[in-house]
């Protein structure tokens, strides 16, 4: 892929083995962020989305998921070989991770302010800590972060709480942020403040960001390029405004389709026929097929090659090789 | 410190001591549970000042007033209230020379074993695997093993290699104690490695000592603290029981098991002994479960709320 890229995956297939058979959680996912570039990861619940997340980091659930195939590469190195001893240079000053649950994030019997100080006690800063934990509380909004850092988590709210996980995240200035939902336990106008939040830090510090979703609407305000996701591939990524105003893969065009738009006058929104395929069973061919409006006789046999349509922007599917 | 010196180092307590709330401390004294420290009370005054408040001495042998009965019965003398035993010593003042071997046994077993528990817990819980593997069975097989076998055959061994005193009871006891330590600590550890801030923690680099020591351990601390008050209780049982088969606490050491032992042949002539005696393991071994409860809700957050505040 791209050669700028600050981290590119390529072909990345992580599985679990489970008694119920293999499930191909991600199977061959391949995308690349530049630096300071935010780039959305989309798909339904279950598309692979957060493992994908969690292989870069290499925190695969253990020891039923393994990462059996692809690379990670991280400024030029392939993080999938390193050990667990070696993966923590990366963890936390290279690449940095918000979980799903800020809720449950922060650790109920430390301070606040002990636990963001932990980031620089990771980097061996004896000196200044107290400062630079009341700045960097600061810099996600915490209203008067000096007195607030020795409050506990119960006496945050949840915007809050996840505003400190950020500041956490960030505390050692990486230069990738991985922020997997990092908003679906929060309330709308607490979203909107967060993904602003999120969007500030990342231009301000010039930080890569990979922002999971499942809600595209989230994407187009924030996102540089989005990824669309589906059964453990990506099948389209692009520039957000090209995406969305003229998805390549009917998947994309379906979900675009299914976004409620103001003023729209129809009772019923759109929904793609059929569920998501069962991931320990995928069909053959392309796994969109027995559910895509236009589906054709090789779609069955053979899974489409990532088709590039120009410097940004990829499609894997049939309909595109053939114009 | 800001001025230094000991001067300092006073007016720097001083000023400490000022700032302490009282009425916050009495609100907070006012929530200790009133039951369970009334039980463990003797328990606690005898065996931490001992000697210092003993009304007799406790191996002095006065053959003219033996098994002198209690002070309500007749013939008995307030100068000693709860009677004397075979060899006119004081009941009293051997119940509590009693309590010391039994609070100093107790605490040390049980907090020996907790440590050993913590540790393997800790390790078996959070790594997992191989070490997970072993160490639970190995637990599984010592939980098989009687306990009481175990620490005769012990505690003998010990004597027999020269090693008397209350070490080899108090290691017999936490030998015996630590799987049921190892095993709490561990299903603790195996739901706490999964929060999300262990995950975060780790995403920020963390290693995994500094895991254990700053998100694992502070969360099975109140696991740990009920677990020693509970096993209080029962290592005490232990003591006495090994007390009384004559393997525990020697002569002339007095302990609550040997009272009873040392007595069964005047039990229906003389019934304060083995009646005292039981109680103050029944008082104390109650004390200590019920004291456990509370600590186990007091330290409880779904439950805090209704004890403390």
């Amino acid at each position: 892929m791209t050669k700028d890229a600050l981290l590119s995956v390529e072909d990345l297939k992580t599985y679990f083995f489970t008694n119920l058979g293999t499930v191909k959680a991600v199977d061959g996912a391949s995308f690349s962020v530049k630096s300071g570039e935010a780039l959305g990861l989309a798909g339904e619940s279950g598309c692979g989305k957060s493992v994908t997340c969690l292989s870069i980091i290499g925190l695969v659930p253990k020891p039923a998921g393994r990462i059996v195939g692809g690379k990670v590469v991280f400024e030029g190195e392939d993080l999938l070989t390193k050990n667990e001893k070696e993966m923590r240079h990366w963890r936390g000053k290279e690449i940095s991770m918000i979980l799903q649950d800020p809720l449950m994030s922060l650790n109920p019997v430390h301070t606040i302010g002990d636990q963001v100080a932990e980031a620089f006690r990771l980097d061996k800063i004896k000196r200044g800590v107290k400062q630079r934990v009341i700045d960097i509380l600061g810099s996600v909004k915490i209203p008067s972060a000096a007195e607030r850092i020795s409050s506990f988590p119960f006496q945050f709210s949840g915007g809050m709480r996840q505003r400190t996980v950020a500041a956490i995240a960030i505390a050692r200035s990486p230069k990738l942020l991985i922020a997997d939902e990092p908003t679906t336990s929060l309330d709308v106008t607490i979203q909107a403040q967060f993904l602003n939040l999120l969007k500030e830090i990342q231009q301000k510090n010039n930080m890569a960001l990979i922002l999971v979703s499942h809600d595209l609407s989230i994407l187009a305000g924030i996102c540089d390029r989005v990824a669309i996701m589906y059964a453990g591939r990506i099948v389209e990524s692009g520039l957000v405004k090209r995406v969305y105003e003229n998805p390549g893969h009917p998947y994309t065009q379906a979900l675009m389709q299914a976004i409620p738009k103001l003023g729209q006058k129809k009772s019923r929104l759109f929904q793609i026929e059929g569920e998501p395929p069962n991931m320990a069973r995928l069909p053959t061919g392309c796994y969109f097929h027995p559910r895509c409006y236009r589906v054709m006789d090789i779609c069955r046999i053979e899974y489409p090659p990532m088709l590039e349509m120009g410097a940004d922007d990829c499609v894997a599917c049939w309909l595109m090789k053939q114009g | 410190m800001s001025s230094g010196g000991v001067t300092g180092a006073i007016r720097d307590v001083a000023s400490k001591l000022r700032q302490i709330d009282f009425a916050k401390v009495w609100r907070w004294i006012r929530k200790l549970p009133l039951l369970p420290l009334l039980l463990l009370a003797p328990l606690l005054v005898f065996g931490i000042l001992g000697p210092l408040i003993y009304p007799h001495d406790p191996h002095a042998v006065n053959f003219p007033i033996a098994l002198q009965p209690p002070a309500l019965q007749a013939g008995g003398d307030w100068s000693y209230p709860l009677g004397t035993d075979q060899m006119g010593r004081d009941l009293l003042t051997r119940l509590m020379e009693g309590a010391r071997a039994s609070l100093l046994v107790g605490l040390f077993g049980v907090l020996l074993s907790n440590i050993m528990g913590m540790v393997i817990g800790l390790i078996a819980g959070y790594f997992g695997g191989k070490a997970d593997q072993v160490t639970m069975r190995l637990v599984d097989t010592w939980m098989a093993v009687p306990g009481i076998f175990f620490t005769l055959l012990f505690v003998a061994v010990m004597r027999e290699a020269g090693i008397r005193g209350l070490t080899p009871i108090i290691i017999a006891i936490a030998l015996t104690m630590w799987p049921m330590a190892t095993r709490m600590v561990r299903a603790e550890v195996l739901g706490l490695k999964h929060r999300d801030y262990v995950a975060l923690a780790k995403v920020t680099g963390s290693s995994n000592f500094r895991i254990l020591r700053k998100h694992i351990f502070p969360n099975v601390l109140n696991t740990l603290v009920v677990l020693t008050s509970v096993g209080l209780g029962g290592a005490i049982m232990m003591e006495s029981g090994l007390s009384f088969l004559g393997v525990g606490v020697q002569p002339p050491q007095t302990a609550w098991g040997t009272l009873i032992a040392g007595s069964i042949t005047y039990m229906y002539s003389a019934w304060w002994i083995p009646t005292f005696a039981g109680l103050a393991i029944t008082m104390t071994i109650l004390g200590a479960n019920l004291f456990g409860d509370w600590l186990r809700d007091a330290l409880d957050p779904r439950t805090r709320q209704s004890v403390l505040r």
